[in-house]
């Protein structure tokens, strides 16, 4: 039986408090500040934001599987 | 056109190839169901990534951003990287660990009671079906716009062809296909973002083309658009998210692996693959339909609308940049995306028909394997017809939408007993049989009497139940129902004798 670890329980927290304003601003009129259409590179605030959302969650995945090959290592 | 023509007819010979060669290497069950097993991370992730790259990616999503811009197109691309993430926190190890060849076996193998196959079998059709009917309107769609056939006939013709992958080569040739096709889909990606940029003269004029080409100007990058009440948006993601870590033919992937650890690379190899391409597709290509195609009448008909529909901005794109030769290219691409993701599909559905239901109906009696795999053809060919009748019914639904409704369906069945039989010692045989059907019908039923269903398919004047999105109120219910079955039943689960795995 698979045990649930403190771990799983805060990766899980922060990855929906990461994710959450963008959904919360879909519905939600005050989360739409208007500086989200101001210019970064060309590209619009707004999704520069949600492309850095992807690179982090990407690189959280990396990092996890990282940390769990590791663990797997120390346990072997 | 011939160009068009011509580039459709090599994928699909080649793809028949692939089956074919599948075929000849496809002889024992454990071949069909999970291409033997033995696949590395790198190739089981570019397959996973193939899976999750479909036509509701390619299609569906731009379609949406073509229409209401980054809401909620962005929800839409950042759930599968929250998800991967959820996946590999919480269920790619414990499911290799525990699974053979189906869901069924996992829920099994932890609880002992072969009648859980008939719910995890049940639950792999339905989910599996709605996705599976997104990506056959998708497939109509493309082909319909590309050769002036009409929608039924483009249906019947993907039909045969999936089918025909599955009967023949199983699992190994709907994995060979399915890499094959997510090499050729990042390529395709990759080159008409850098045509859509080069001819735009860079990303910030690209942006200024799109605000000056769509009526919501600006606001085309800011949330709103598309006036999803707080409750939707959130059931919407949730579903999205978790909806993911209960999607049969994703999950079964895992168990085309030989042990964990190459089960959590294929999770990272398909994070990494699908944020790129993710990226490309919300920075730079759904913006450039907006930019290229949203303003240009060549893509309207007489009345405004666009040609074949909404889920065609991507295809429009590629002929506004390089004429009918890359539209060819594109279209046959979006093809061999869609073949590969339905054969897919299938498979996950006829091996739950033949490995888990028929199972549970010949009252547990053993089979030879050939009368197997007998079962799991026919299956293929059974879904198949199902599945293109439904597409005829929603030929005119959002590919992205139908493939969210597959999404709710999981997250509210599968989801929360999958989490229950990894991590819930107490789960009994009644706990997850109860829990479970009760997530599915209940997910299935509010599906059904939500506006998209009710009021625009079945033409009532009101939606039953308010959004098309039940997901955040049927699972904590389905957890709620499996825990309380659990405790009010007398009958223990048998303990598993698994051992402990790190997730």
């Amino acid at each position: 039986m698979n045990k649930v670890t403190s771990r799983q329980i805060w990766l899980t927290i922060l990855a929906t408090a990461l994710f959450a304003p963008v959904v919360l601003a879909s519905a939600w009129p005050a989360l739409r500040p208007s500086w989200l259409v101001t210019r970064v590179g060309g590209a619009p605030l707004g999704a520069v934001l949600v492309v850095a959302l992807i690179i982090i969650f990407a690189a959280m995945v990396v990092a996890l599987a990282a940390r769990l090959a590791k663990i797997d290592g120390e346990q072997s | 056109m011939n160009a068009a023509i011509g580039f459709f007819s090599l994928t699909i010979l080649a793809s028949l190839v692939v089956a074919v060669w599948a075929s000849r290497r496809t002889k024992a069950r454990a071949d069909y169901y999970v291409a033997g097993g033995n696949l590395s991370g790198a190739q089981n992730g570019l397959a996973i990534s193939g899976d999750f790259m479909s036509a509701t990616t390619f299609l569906g999503i731009t379609g949406m951003y073509f229409d209401t811009g980054v809401d909620p197109s962005s929800i839409y691309y950042l759930t599968p990287l929250v998800g991967f993430f959820l996946m590999l926190l919480w269920v790619a190890g414990p499911l290799r660990q525990l699974g053979r060849f189906t869901i069924g076996d996992v829920m099994t193998s932890r609880l002992g009671d072969p009648r859980l196959r008939l719910f995890a079998g049940m639950s792999a059709l339905f989910i599996s079906m709605f996705y599976l009917v997104g990506q056959l309107v998708g497939a109509g769609g493309l082909i319909s716009v590309l050769f002036g056939i009409n929608f039924p006939s483009a249906v019947l013709v993907v039909g045969v062809l999936m089918t025909l992958y599955v009967i023949l080569g199983g699992m190994m040739a709907a994995t060979w296909v399915q890499i094959v096709k997510a090499v050729l889909l990042i390529a395709t990606v990759v080159g008409v973002s850098g045509l859509a940029l080069i001819e735009a003269g860079g990303l910030g004029a690209l942006y200024d083309k799109a605000i000056a080409a769509h009526p919501l100007k600006e606001a085309l990058f800011m949330p709103g658009a598309a006036k999803l009440d707080l409750f939707s948006a959130s059931s919407l993601a949730f579903g999205m998210t978790v909806g993911l870590l209960g999607l049969p033919h994703i999950l079964i992937r895992f168990f085309t692996v030989a042990d964990v650890k190459q089960a959590r690379r294929s999770a990272v190899a398909a994070t990494l693959i699908v944020g790129g391409v993710f990226i490309l597709l919300f920075g730079v290509l759904a913006p450039a339909t907006v930019a290229f195609v949203h303003a240009d009448p060549r893509f309207h008909d007489a009345s405004g609308a666009l040609l074949g529909g909404g889920n065609m901005p991507a295809i429009h794109l590629a002929s506004a940049l390089g004429g009918s030769q890359l539209m060819g290219v594109v279209a046959a691409v979006a093809f061999a995306t869609i073949l590969a993701v339905v054969s897919g599909l299938v498979m996950s559905m006829s091996s739950a028909i033949s490995h888990d239901i028929w199972s549970v109906l010949r009252g547990g009696r053993a089979q030879t394997e050939k009368a197997e795999l007998m079962v799991f053809r026919v299956g293929a060919a059974l879904v198949s017809l199902i599945a293109m009748g439904l597409a005829l019914a929603f030929q005119h639904y959002n590919v992205a939408f139908l493939t969210t409704l597959a999404f709710g369906i999981a997250a509210s069945s599968n989801f929360p007993i999958l989490m229950l039989v990894l991590y819930w010692r107490r789960l009994t045989v009644a706990g997850a049989l109860i829990g479970g059907l009760f997530g599915l019908a209940a997910s299935v039923v509010l599906t059904v009497l939500g506006p998209a269903v009710w009021v625009k398919l079945l033409h009532h004047p009101a939606p039953l139940f308010p959004s098309d999105y039940p997901g955040l109120l049927i699972a904590p219910l389905t957890f709620i129902v499996a825990v309380v079955s659990s405790r009010l039943s007398s009958v223990q689960g048998v303990p598993s004798n698994a051992a402990v795995v790190e997730p």
